[in-house]
């Protein structure tokens, strides 16, 4: 999505040594907002690296994580389990919902046909 | 009229009756900040200080001033408010014109915040994002409500002086207002992108715009065309004693804004590759036919999603049907042959028994049968939303 709006993103580095230089200000003045200028990239290099290091130890997390989830399933075990990973961007939470309905239906079926069979017994009299 | 009560009559005008608005704090002190100055003043400017102090407020002030001054920059003796406000008055005419700006600017910040107060705290439907920005832009192109009368009436400052720090930063507002339309829908546009593939009603979304810390519902994401609108931009032109000043203070505005745009491109990458991910285990999860609950936070370019995904399996919905049919069966033959054994044994004429045990029984499974009845309208309502 493109935009004309982008007064700023024409402002890079270059241009904005370039205003500085262009400025009425102290040599000091100058050197310090040039210092903030390398630091600001220096910063932003730093944030990068962490968050890609945060992403890719999350994944490694859930992925791990899903594969154990799987093994247990194929043994039958069904397990309420909660996880709760930080991404590089934010975080994510998986809530799994175990139990067995396979159980269930058996069990209704014989109590239906229970009750089916007291309604006959009454009836057949 | 003192600083004192200016101060107080500034924000609370009329307002007596009226409940305490709710505003941003004030971190700027003018007190603190001048009372520092005048303790600290060198002896020449503190020379010129007296002669003024004692010209407006007559030779015993000056004398008390002048015998007191060293207490009261000790805190050995407190400075009443009397000579606080006379103090007030004195100092601001010999500041140098970087700490005159600095007043200067902390005074209007704080008017800009409040301004920008107003505008943030928000639920915002998706189609009414466009007008909300609008409609601030609005706001600040007719924002005049800077009241510092106190500083023109001292001589403290112009009104010219005034308005064209106000002008500064409301050109320094706008463009963060520009920049965060550009980040929130470039952040819009890289969702729709991703969550294009899921069906309405299948997952539950929302976006926190960081600069208007307003809530937008994307549930109907996939439904609401995005348009985007130019929201404009004024030139300002600097003049004055305060000129450099000024565009130190837009340099460093422009400077913070550009550190935020770079962040928020490099927080676009980070957010795609996890939404990539997230949305991959999702249909891993739904291929293996599980049941989970999946939340997550990304933070994007101009604000913070929240996106909410049910997996459900196929075979476990078709499963939970026959199950809550079975039940519906159940309840229901449990209610028939409950009122026929009432009929077959004439147990209605034990009112009792029939009161209560129509009370109870009956309540519970009326209840159990409604439920089961929702549970199945819900179910099946998945079962369209999650089949192929």
């Amino acid at each position: 999505m493109e935009t004309n709006n982008n007064q700023l993103a024409k402002l890079d580095n270059a241009k904005m040594l370039d205003v500085i230089q262009k400025l009425n200000l102290p040599a000091k003045e100058k050197q310090a907002l040039v210092k903030q200028l390398a630091s600001d990239d220096v910063e932003l290099i730093k944030h990068v690296r962490q968050k890609l290091a945060d992403s890719g130890v999350a994944q490694t997390d859930i992925s791990n994580f899903l594969a154990e989830l799987a093994a247990l399933s194929k043994k039958g075990m069904y397990a309420t389990t909660k996880l709760e990973a930080k991404t590089g961007s934010g975080k994510i939470e998986m809530q799994f919902k175990g139990g067995d309905t396979k159980l269930i239906i058996p069990v209704l079926i014989i109590v239906g046909i229970v009750i089916i069979a007291a309604l006959v017994i009454v009836f057949w009299r | 009229m003192s600083y004192y009560r200016y101060r107080n009559n500034r924000y609370y005008r009329g307002s007596r009756t009226t409940p305490t608005p709710r505003g941003p704090r004030k971190l700027f002190d003018i007190t603190s900040y001048l009372k520092n100055e005048f303790f600290n003043a060198d002896d020449i400017t503190f020379a010129k200080i007296a002669r003024l102090y004692k010209q407006l407020y007559g030779y015993g002030a000056y004398k008390y001033l002048l015998d007191t001054f060293y207490s009261w920059k000790l805190g050995h003796v407190r400075v009443s408010g009397q000579t606080t406000t006379r103090i007030l008055e004195c100092v601001p005419r010999f500041l140098t014109d970087d700490k005159r700006f600095h007043i200067l600017k902390c005074e209007i910040v704080h008017f800009i915040d409040t301004l920008h107060f107003k505008q943030q705290n928000k639920n915002i439907s998706l189609s009414q994002l466009n007008n909300s920005f609008e409609n601030y832009a609005k706001e600040i192109d007719s924002f005049s409500q800077v009241n510092l009368n106190w500083f023109v009436k001292k001589g403290i400052f112009s009104q010219t002086e005034i308005d064209q720090f106000l002008s500064v930063c409301k050109y320094a507002l706008r463009q963060k207002l520009n920049l965060s339309y550009r980040q929130v829908q470039a952040d819009l546009a890289l969702i729709r992108t991703k969550l294009s593939c899921f069906k309405p009603g299948t997952f539950t979304a929302n976006y926190q715009l960081d600069f208007l810390s307003s809530k937008v519902d994307l549930s109907q994401l996939n439904d609401t065309p995005l348009t985007l609108i130019q929201l404009g931009s004024d030139q300002i032109r600097l003049d004055g004693i305060f000129k450099q000043f000024a565009e130190q203070y837009i340099l460093e505005e422009l400077m913070k804004m550009s550190f935020s745009e770079k962040e928020g491109e490099v927080n676009h990458f980070i957010k795609s590759n996890d939404l990539d991910f997230f949305i991959g285990q999702y249909y891993e999860l739904l291929d293996k036919d599980s049941e989970a609950a999946l939340r997550s936070e990304f933070k994007g370019e101009g604000g913070q999603l929240t996106l909410f995904l049910d997996v459900k399996s196929l075979k476990r919905i078709q499963a939970s049907i026959v199950v809550s049919s079975a039940k519906l069966f159940l309840y229901t033959a449990i209610l028939v042959t409950g009122i026929i054994l009432v009929f077959v044994f004439e147990l209605y004429k034990i009112i009792a028994l029939l009161f209560f045990g129509g009370l109870i029984l009956g309540g519970f499974l009326l209840g159990a049968i409604n439920a089961e009845f929702r549970a199945l309208r819900n179910l099946t309502l998945d079962l369209k939303r999650y089949g192929n």
